[in-house]
């Protein structure tokens, strides 16, 4: 089962093939508790937040549409969009910087086994993106993963909001210049 | 910004677009622009891709141990679905049950409800429309949204008159069940209330969530629609 596709496995998964859901929640789950994990940075939360995104793939794959992106983003982006959801709802509380920088650290530790050619590829990425000025990579990631805003951003920052503006759209376009498109489709 | 914006100005914009951090009245032009231009609809693309990209980087951690049977207990027994159309069963079908278990005269008004409600879906082939409560955190009622599933389907919102409701603007989002957000055009709400609604253009059942995010991001106000 695990030679299977991404593509395929979800395809079982979309006709209710119970061996087919048992592969496809092995293979995703540690990357999307990963990411929701390192998005809400509590691990009751992020499980939450792992298993909604699992059922909502298992609810909605018959409609995913492989020209929007290979199975595994389209998987990591919707656990993105409830981490930040579950954020959102919280956005009240004040954010703690040293705890946002602990998490970008983190996230920009390199895995201990890169493994195989995919990784390679975000191991370029990972470089274009520890190449950036600092200042550019935290409004980058503070975007990305947690969702802030421009505004939210420049306020945290204690930045003007068009210099803010301006380290978010020069930080992506180094990365589309340096890494390429990641995924020509 | 006013009118519709030029391709240096969607270009200055596309990074905050492809994060999904654009504020709503901006991804509204945006989009006005990206209908009528394929290059910057590429560009968005690429950009979009990119960000998506940056995802992968995350650090894979394995779930708590029970995580994968818990998932896929879920995935053999869902849960019920909360919501579904206000009336479920056709006005027909109501009337032969009533009429079997002999509760005509009782059930009369809610046929003719049901049907008059089957009228109004019908005048523009809509499936059905569905309400539920607008909350502040905490859980105090807020308002109403509305929902209507046909083509096209479309959400209004009403705030309720409220001292401790902070006046202002606020952005109304839709979440999608796959956890996709649609702006809609933001509404000015004031301590007398206030209200907005419009056509979405994606189906309202596959609406989960609808979101009012107060000035500065604070006072969420939301709406569930979904399982």
């Amino acid at each position: 089962m695990w030679s299977v596709s991404d593509e395929a496995l979800l395809a079982g998964l979309a006709s209710n093939d119970p061996e087919a859901a048992a592969a496809f929640v092995r293979r995703f789950q540690a990357r999307v508790f990963g990411l929701a994990y390192t998005i809400v940075g509590d691990p009751a939360s992020a499980e939450e937040i792992a298993q909604e995104t699992l059922l909502r793939a298992w609810r909605h794959a018959g409609a995913y549409d492989r020209r929007r992106g290979r199975v595994e983003t389209w998987l990591l982006s919707i656990a993105r969009n409830l981490a930040i959801d579950h954020l959102r709802l919280r956005r009240g509380e004040p954010v703690d910087p040293d705890s946002l920088a602990t998490k970008q650290a983190l996230f920009m530790r390199a895995p201990e086994d890169p493994g195989g050619d995919q990784r390679q590829e975000l191991a370029s990425l990972r470089e274009a993106l520890a190449e950036l000025p600092a200042e550019q990579r935290r409004a980058l990631l503070m975007a990305a993963l947690w969702g802030f805003t421009a505004h939210e951003i420049s306020e945290m920052e204690g930045a003007p909001l068009g210099t803010t503006k301006s380290r978010i759209r020069s930080a992506l376009l180094k990365l589309r210049g340096a890494h390429g498109v990641a995924d020509e489709r | 910004m006013s009118g519709r914006p030029s391709c240096d100005e969607l270009r200055d914009l596309a990074p905050e677009l492809a994060l999904g951090i654009a504020a709503g009245d901006e991804r509204a032009r945006a989009l006005d622009h990206l209908a009528g231009c394929p290059a910057c609809r590429r560009h968005l693309e690429e950009l979009s891709s990119l960000a998506d990209e940056l995802l992968l980087l995350a650090p894979a951690q394995e779930p708590p141990p029970g995580f994968e049977s818990r998932v896929l207990g879920e995935v053999r027994e869902p849960r019920p679905r909360r919501r579904r159309p206000l009336i479920a069963v056709g006005a027909a079908a109501a009337a032969a049950l009533a009429t079997a278990a002999g509760l005509w005269l009782a059930l009369r008004d809610d046929l003719d409800v049901a049907s008059r409600y089957q009228e109004t879906l019908a005048e523009a082939n809509g499936d059905y429309l569905a309400a539920d409560p607008l909350s502040a955190p905490g859980g105090k009622r807020a308002g109403t949204v509305f929902g209507y599933q046909g083509s096209p389907s479309w959400v209004l919102v009403t705030v309720d008159s409220s001292r401790s409701l902070e006046a202002g603007r606020y952005d109304v989002q839709v979440i999608t069940e796959e956890g996709d957000r649609v702006d809609l055009h933001p509404i000015r709400v004031t301590r007398k209330g206030g209200s907005g609604g419009e056509s979405i253009r994606i189906d309202f059942h596959e609406v989960a969530e609808v979101r009012l995010l107060g000035p500065d991001r604070g006072n969420v106000l939301q709406a569930s629609f979904g399982s």
